[in-house]
């Protein structure tokens, strides 16, 4: 993870240097991806060759906090530009797939598919909610927040209305959007540990919280990024794998997302 | 602070494009469901609404995304207030 450590202070960076930092991703990210496919073929190995499940679930959780919190370590930085916004230099796609990854979180990954299942078309108003929501924040926050060259709303907030009252404001209404989704979130984080190691449900939330903090206080917003860019090649394939493999099985197009309606079209026939 | 007219004109077309494609959206967002029950013809197997609340309107809302920022990038290298890194 070289690429990620020996960056320079932040501020505009020239074409040049900024195609070789692309480069030096693709190279770390691309390694990052062959090894854990390599990963999970040895644990596959290990399986059929009689490792209990429980140790299969504690080997991916250690490897997987190790894995954030590494990089969490190796992209601390003490610069405010670093902390906070990552730089600004983190190209286009990657920064795509952090995005992804936080669209692809816990509670979407283990919530979305029942709440879609108990609730049907009603459901799809999360989906809708948060992707939409996307649009109002590209349009009309994100690039004057960029160009105004502070970090935050409340910075913003503060600026703008000059005093300190309008940024409590901002303030309190960021931790109370943030709040809401965040106990869904550590819920989450605190199922899966509790399903992959069977400690105590308090003690995963706990494990969880450990993991985050690791991940994010050193690194701010760029160990945070690049943390994310790691999850987001994970849990592609492990939303895309399953589906495929089950749509190759059934209906032998691997594009399950062509072909689902007919599929949903026989299940309610069926039903 | 007094704005050259380049800024104005700028800031015109920031607007304008802005407003389009919360036009687009809104549409996508607010209408399709509203009027979902009749609109749900088939579409490839799917209910249309449904197609569009759990597909359409997510590639939509991408595309939105991808155009602004495109045309964004266009504009500001026109009127010379790009970033300077360039990509």
């Amino acid at each position: 993870m070289a690429g990620l450590a020996n960056e320079g202070t932040g501020g505009v960076f020239s074409a040049d240097s900024q195609s070789a930092f692309k480069q030096q991703l693709n190279k770390v990210y691309a390694f990052y991806t062959g090894g854990f496919i390599a990963f999970v073929i040895v644990l596959a190995v290990l399986e059929q060759m009689g490792l209990p499940r429980n140790w299969i679930g504690y080997i991916f959780l250690a490897a997987t906090v190790l894995l954030y919190g590494g990089i969490g370590v190796m992209s601390r930085t003490n610069d405010a530009s670093e902390y906070y916004v990552a730089g600004r230099r983190v190209p286009a796609i990657y920064n795509g797939m952090a995005t992804g990854a936080d669209w692809m979180s816990a509670a979407s990954f283990i919530g979305m598919a029942g709440t879609l299942y108990l609730t049907g078309y009603g459901g799809l108003a999360f989906i809708m909610g948060w992707t939409g929501g996307y649009c109002l924040v590209a349009l009309f926050l994100a690039p004057y927040l960029r160009k105004f060259g502070q970090f935050t709303i409340p910075d913003f907030l503060g600026a703008r209305y000059d005093g300190n009252l309008p940024r409590l404001i901002g303030i309190l209404a960021a931790i109370l959007c943030s709040f809401t989704y965040v106990v869904a979130q550590i819920y989450g984080v605190g199922l899966i540990t509790t399903r992959l190691t069977g400690v105590a449900f308090e003690l995963g939330i706990f494990l969880g919280l450990g993991g985050i903090l690791v991940c994010s206080f050193l690194g701010g917003m760029r160990a945070v990024t690049w943390t994310q860019v790691a999850q987001y090649i994970i849990l592609i394939l492990a939303y895309l794998i399953p589906v495929v493999w089950l749509s190759v099985k059934q209906t032998s197009i691997p594009v399950p997302q062509a072909i689902y309606g007919y599929q949903l079209e026989k299940v309610s026939a069926k039903e | 602070m007094q704005l050259t007219e380049i800024q104005e004109q700028y800031w015109q077309k920031n607007l304008n494009v802005t407003a389009k494609l919360m036009g687009v959206w809104f549409v996508v967002t607010f209408v399709v469901t509203f009027f979902a029950r009749d609109l749900s013809f088939n579409f490839f197997g799917w209910p249309f609404s449904f197609w569009m609340a759990s597909q359409g309107s997510l590639i939509i809302y991408v595309l939105i995304i991808w155009y602004y920022a495109s045309y964004m990038n266009k504009i500001d290298q026109e009127h010379g207030v790009a970033e300077e890194e360039g990509e």
